[in-house]
């Protein structure tokens, strides 16, 4: 997935060619090395919601075996259990705002709580909302949108796919197929130079790590305190642009023109083990089995200082 | 008496911060806080209107968006409302003969809701606008002044004491020649409880005047 790249009064063709060029003498338009990634700074704003929340008017207690929620219940202050804004040197402005609710599980999954993943991007001029109408889940935007928003869908895939490996949804169920909190994980993307499956996947982790959820009060008296859930591995994630000829090239941590250039781009996801938790390849051509290993040795031994910049 | 978020008089006014040109990928960009509050405007580049609309103005629109963190529901008909209302004031203090057969587009992002989403949004636009180098008539802001149950008169609402007022306004004028661009009340109260509204409103405005004034300048210049 890659997004024409915003040149400003330069045109796209003359600057693709003027970064082709560099490439092929093995330097880049930033004069960063080909296996240098952008450390990220993160901003972290954690709100926590009231001590207490007032339950309804309903005073008498009842066992957990027979309370019936009959709607879900909302954090009275409307507060976002954590906000987190990733930036770095080179302009990018990802903001992840993480907010919770109490609801029922789902059927299939009676012990596992809820977690959804929304990525939007206003400031984009070929992604935002078409014409005046941003309510994403209306019918008429389903109609009329088409595919405009689709590379941000994908996103949200990729995102939810990586939190199943490493997110326990169990930590946020209360009462089995009764209760359980369910949250809303909405990545905003303001500004961004290439990366950007990585930087949203980073946003999204630095959100969700060391998450306190708060002590409320379910709708039939039963007070749940306070505890913090926490991400099984630390993955970090890194955008390999592929350069196809006699001998192929990775460029790590590609921004916006090296990725309308390359031939592919693999996001490779890596923990602290040195596992691997996901890789993601597009391109125009296929790939080769080396260059995969070789992009997930690389970031493999290359990850500490992001890791560190993204966890502290 | 003390507010809710620490104010001591009803009278006080948040402190307004303005920064330029946040955005990488707009032509030009604001974000101004007010408290708690974060609104983010981006303007795109000029582009040309098309043929049935040539004359010797311009055109500014608007669109306000409010990511899903900062609201909890799916209504977004206020900001509709907004959005109109804001373009009715950027026609009234944007010189449009100094941009002919151009429409400047603005995209309002609401990142986090503390109520005053009024003041800071059409404090960034203004801000926005003007780093773009769109000229204006007159530095334009918002304030909103609402009468509480028990009688008093606060300025710079928040999003509860917003939701508890009995009656509200929200008045939008320019800083230096005075001009009101938009007044909206809700609510219900007598002629002249409305007037006072009015004028707190405009006192806020004035107070938060010099602040404000000295950081475009800091910022532009």
């Amino acid at each position: 997935m890659s997004l024409a790249p915003n040149t400003g009064s330069v045109e796209l063709k003359a600057y693709s060619a003027h970064a082709s060029r560099l490439l092929a003498r093995g330097e880049r338009i930033d004069k960063r090395a080909f296996d240098e990634c952008r450390l990220p700074a993160i901003v972290r704003e954690e709100r926590v919601g009231g001590a207490a929340v007032a339950g309804g008017t309903d005073g008498s207690l009842q066992s957990p075996a027979s309370s019936n929620m009959a709607s879900a219940y909302t954090v009275s202050d409307g507060k976002s259990l954590a906000a987190v804004m990733y930036t770095d040197a080179y302009g990018t402005c990802i903001q992840c705002t993480v907010q919770g609710l109490l609801g029922p599980p789902r059927p299939e999954h009676p012990a596992a709580g809820r977690l959804n993943v929304h990525v939007e991007a206003p400031f984009v001029e070929h992604l935002s909302g078409g014409g005046t109408s941003t309510n994403y889940r209306s019918f008429q935007y389903m109609i009329a949108s088409g595919n405009a928003d689709l590379p941000l869908r994908q996103l949200e895939g990729h995102i939810g796919t990586v939190l199943d490996g490493c997110f326990d949804l169990s930590q946020l169920s209360i009462y089995e197929g009764e209760a359980c909190w369910a949250l809303n994980v909405s990545v905003l993307l303001l500004s961004f130079d290439g990366g950007l499956r990585a930087g949203s996947l980073h946003a999204a982790l630095a959100a969700l790590h060391k998450l306190h959820l708060p002590r409320t009060r379910l709708p039939n008296g039963d007070v749940i305190e306070g505890r913090q859930v926490q991400l099984s591995c630390m993955p970090v994630a890194c955008t390999f642009g592929f350069l196809a000829g006699a001998q192929v090239r990775l460029v790590a941590d590609t921004t916006a023109i090296e990725e309308h250039i390359a031939d592919g781009l693999i996001t490779v996801v890596v923990d602290e083990a040195e596992r691997i938790v996901s890789v993601h390849h597009t391109g125009r051509c296929p790939l080769l089995a080396q260059a995969l290993t070789a992009a997930a040795q690389q970031w493999t031994a290359a990850s500490g200082a992001m890791r560190k910049a993204l966890y502290g | 008496m003390k507010r809710a978020d620490g104010r001591e008089s009803p009278r006080a006014v948040r402190a307004i911060h303005v920064a330029t040109n946040v955005l990488a990928n707009c032509h030009s960009s604001a974000c101004v806080e007010i408290g708690k509050t974060r609104v983010l405007c981006g303007v795109r580049p000029p582009q040309h209107l098309v043929q049935e609309y040539r004359g010797t103005r311009g055109r500014v629109s608007c669109q306000v968006h409010r990511s899903l963190a900062s609201s909890s529901n799916l209504d977004n008909s206020g900001d509709r409302d907004m959005a109109l209302a804001l373009e009715g004031v950027a026609e009234q203090a944007v010189v449009l003969e100094r941009i002919p057969q151009l429409l400047v587009g603005a995209l309002i992002e609401v990142v986090h809701d503390d109520g005053a989403v009024w003041d800071a949004a059409t404090t960034a636009l203004c801000v926005a606008l003007t780093a773009g180098g769109v000229e204006v008539y007159d530095t334009f802001s918002a304030c909103s002044a609402a009468l509480r149950r028990d009688g008093a008169i606060i300025v710079d609402l928040t999003r509860e004491e917003a939701a508890t007022a009995m009656a509200s306004v929200v008045v939008c004028s320019g800083l230096s020649l005075g001009g009101v661009y938009y007044c909206c009340h809700k609510g219900a109260c007598e002629a002249t409880t409305m007037s006072q509204l009015v004028q707190a409103a405009t006192k806020g405005l004035q107070v938060r005047k010099v602040p404000l004034l000295e950081q475009i300048r800091n910022q532009l210049v």
